[in-house]
């Protein structure tokens, strides 16, 4: 098991430098770039804009530009230049080392095109709040649509059944900038008890983030939870509501196919009770797909949901994907995309190591 | 209570001894086409100890009688309609669901014909057998631990100390069936079910599981319910065999006179399709027509049409579960009543040329 997930962790290498160059090269070769926002303004000269496609570097052709961001192209030689850089010092004696010091490689994803801000930083910044609001959205969907899942399947045909099946299907089509603006009209519009957007309250609470915040978060916790709490309701409810008709169906599915096995008949011949026959015997069985399909919400985690975020403005990964994208903001773009592959890759060895712990069938070596 | 169920109430086999005695079983599935009748008044008695072959092809209700024994049919779409279980002097269909689970896997325990499937692929076979155990025998676990080993050595399985830590998918069949019937016998039940337990197996296995129920049964004294539709199963493992046709038993006796004076045409066709050396080199006899469609029934008796000795009172209405001459044998079948009695004499020299071409074997 352990091999098997060296062998894995090994194998994502090639993966994720193939997923870094089709992304970089696709993003790139559409139309457009960061100097597109130049185009309309008279004041900007077409020397100004060559000038600033050139210090960005986007005047080189897109390899070299890609090996520059992985960090194996530079003033040194190429594979030298992959190398980690700089001096170290080992017992006493410091050592110089030959390769460079940028590029993902090195642990430098760039600078924002549009701020100039480093996108290690952006990511800094959104990850936690994407983190509570996406984190928070799928803990709650996932335990509901579990319970419902679980029951509807015991209770087949029944009238919870059929009314789950209904709303699953109502919340699956609503489309979510639908949704959001509903709340948003319903709650912050016309009644004014919840908040129309945001992390928190600018005029009581300090920037999200920033050491003013958790200072104010340690010195009056209970005031900081409600200000995010009631932030947070009307988007992790609008997550909740359309995201839960997938795990449900699938919970219900999946619980449905094992009830109806042979073994199950046999537990119920052995004598045992029906709670003992659902939850030890079916639920056991059934675990095991919803397992690998929770596996791969995980990405979810951390990319965010795009369009909820941007209705509620809401600071996370997938606010300031939208915001890159709309700028052709390529570090910070490329830097989000990274992350979301990594964090696929490893989600999907989690869930397949999961699998291994929970089906005695599934040998890894 | 139906005319049938009265009679066979008043027939000699309703005593006081009897462990099972099921009396009238209505079994039926409403399905999208209609309600199909699966069983459809089953008259069925076992005495303590003894053991009872059920007969009959694929789809006449074997299973359906077992599972309603057991109280295991899914309701929706199945519902036991009419009928009393009497078990132990209590009838099964008045027992609330806590007082079932007691009897399910205690006083009856029950084998199924798949052993591939029929395990949890997710426990291993000690714990599934000790589940049982800690369930009915209010054992801990440590104690249900031996007593799943000691099941285990006594079904003939090597080194039971260690197959008791495998899982279902690491051991073969006819393995398997042999876990499963450990798990069964596990609570010492009073009577053992055993639904087509060798059918899934590989021949060579199917003699030696056969050979394990029959020791077993011999040493535990436990009854036992045999259902198969292989009639030289039930030749060689039970005393008594009930015949099963379209949901009804429709002859009764101990597996000697069934075999050897079959009574009802059915049982005789079911003789006559077994292939012999005797009847090597010729067409094999089978049993013409197909099995009646479960939505159009034939009025009268539900063998009619398929039978070579019926005549017009057979379509008429249909014979009840009868007491024939003496020992307890039950027939349904217009030909041993007075009405048939002109008739019987060709089905006799039927039944006699089909007799006679099995036992030349």
């Amino acid at each position: 098991m352990i091999k098997y997930a060296v062998r894995r962790t090994l194998q994502a290498i090639p993966v994720l430098l193939g997923i870094s160059m089709i992304i970089y090269a696709i993003l790139l070769i559409a139309p457009g770039g960061p100097e597109a926002r130049f185009a309309q303004n008279p004041r900007i000269t077409a020397d100004q804009i060559a000038a600033f496609r050139h210090r960005w570097g986007l005047d080189q052709p897109i390899p070299i530009q890609y090996c520059k961001w992985l960090g194996v192209c530079g003033d040194k030689p190429f594979l030298v230049n992959a190398l980690p850089g700089g001096t170290i010092e080992l017992a006493g004696v410091r050592i110089e080392l030959p390769g460079g010091d940028n590029g993902v490689l090195h642990g430098d994803f760039g600078f924002s095109v549009v701020n100039g801000e480093p996108v290690a930083a952006i990511i800094g910044d959104r990850l936690p709040a994407t983190l509570i609001l996406a984190g928070t959205a799928w803990v709650i969907w996932v335990i509901i649509a579990f319970i419902s899942g679980v029951y509807a399947a015991v209770k087949r045909y029944s009238l919870f059944d059929s009314a789950l099946t209904v709303f699953n299907y109502v919340g699956f089509s609503f489309p979510t900038f639908w949704l959001g603006i509903m709340l948003i009209t319903v709650f912050a519009g016309s009644l004014h008890v919840l908040p129309a957007g945001g992390m928190w309250n600018a005029r009581t609470v300090p920037p999200f983030g920033t050491s003013e915040y958790w200072a104010f978060f340690g010195s009056q916790p209970l005031n900081a939870l409600a200000d995010l709490g009631t932030h947070m309701i009307l988007p992790v409810f609008t997550l909740v509501v359309v995201s839960i008709a997938y795990d449900s169906r699938f919970v219900r599915s999946s619980m449905l196919e094992a009830l109806n096995q042979d073994y199950i008949r046999t537990a119920r011949a052995k004598g045992v009770p029906e709670r003992g026959v659902v939850f030890r015997h079916a639920l056991r069985n059934a675990l095991l797909p919803v397992i690998t399909n929770l596996g791969l919400e995980i990405p979810f985690l951390f990319t965010g949901a795009f369009v909820t975020e941007t209705i509620f403005s809401w600071p996370g990964m997938g606010f300031q994907f939208i915001q890159s994208t709309a700028s052709f903001d390529y570090p910070v773009l490329m830097g989000l995309l990274s992350v979301t592959a990594v964090v696929t890759v490893f989600a999907n060895l989690a869930a397949d190591l999961t699998y291994a712990i929970v089906d005695p069938r599934v040998k890894y070596d | 209570m139906t005319g049938t169920a009265h009679l066979v109430a008043e027939a000699p086999l309703a005593r006081d001894d009897l462990l099972l005695d099921v009396r009238g079983l209505r079994t039926h599935f409403k399905v999208m086409d209609g309600t199909v009748k699966a069983v459809d008044g089953v008259d069925l008695s076992i005495a303590q100890g003894q053991t009872l072959g059920l007969v009959g092809e694929s789809g006449c209700g074997k299973s359906v009688t077992a599972l309603s024994i057991m109280r295991l049919i899914d309701i929706p779409p199945g519902k036991i309609v009419d009928g009393e279980i009497w078990f132990d002097g209590r009838d099964l269909l008045q027992l609330s669901d806590s007082e079932i689970h007691d009897v399910r896997g205690n006083d009856i325990a029950m084998i199924f014909q798949e052993p591939m499937t029929s395990l949890n692929p997710v426990f291993t076979v000690g714990e599934q057998i000790a589940e049982a155990v800690r369930l009915h025998q209010h054992v801990g676990g440590a104690e249900a631990r031996n007593r799943a080993i000691e099941s285990l050595r006594a079904v003939g399985v090597p080194a039971p100390e260690r197959r008791v830590r495998q899982y279902p998918h690491e051991l073969s069949g006819g393995m398997r069936q042999r876990v499963m019937i450990a798990m069964a016998l596990s609570c010492h039940p009073k009577l053992l079910i055993a639904d087509e337990p060798t059918t899934a197996l590989d021949v060579t296995i199917q003699a030696q599981i056969l050979e394990l129920i029959k020791e077993i049964q011999a040493r535990t004294g436990t009854a036992l319910l045999l259902i198969t539709h292989d009639l030289g199963v039930v030749a060689e493992t039970v005393q008594h065999v009930a015949v099963m046709y379209a949901g009804r038993i429709v002859e009764q006796g101990t597996a000697e006179q069934v075999l050897l004076q079959p009574k009802h045409p059915y049982t005789q066709g079911l003789l006559s399709s077994i292939p012999g050396r005797q009847r090597r080199g010729r067409e094999l006899s089978v049993i013409k027509g197909v099995v009646p469609n479960p939505f159009r029934m034939p009025p009268g008796c539900k063998f009619e049409p398929r039978c070579p000795f019926a005549w017009e009172r057979c379509r008429a209405s249909e014979p009840s579960l009868a007491a024939t001459d003496r020992d307890g044998r039950t027939v349904r079948c217009f030909l041993h009543t007075d009405e048939g009695a002109s008739r019987r004499g060709a089905y006799e020299a039927a039944a006699v040329a089909a007799v006679r071409g099995v036992v030349a074997q």
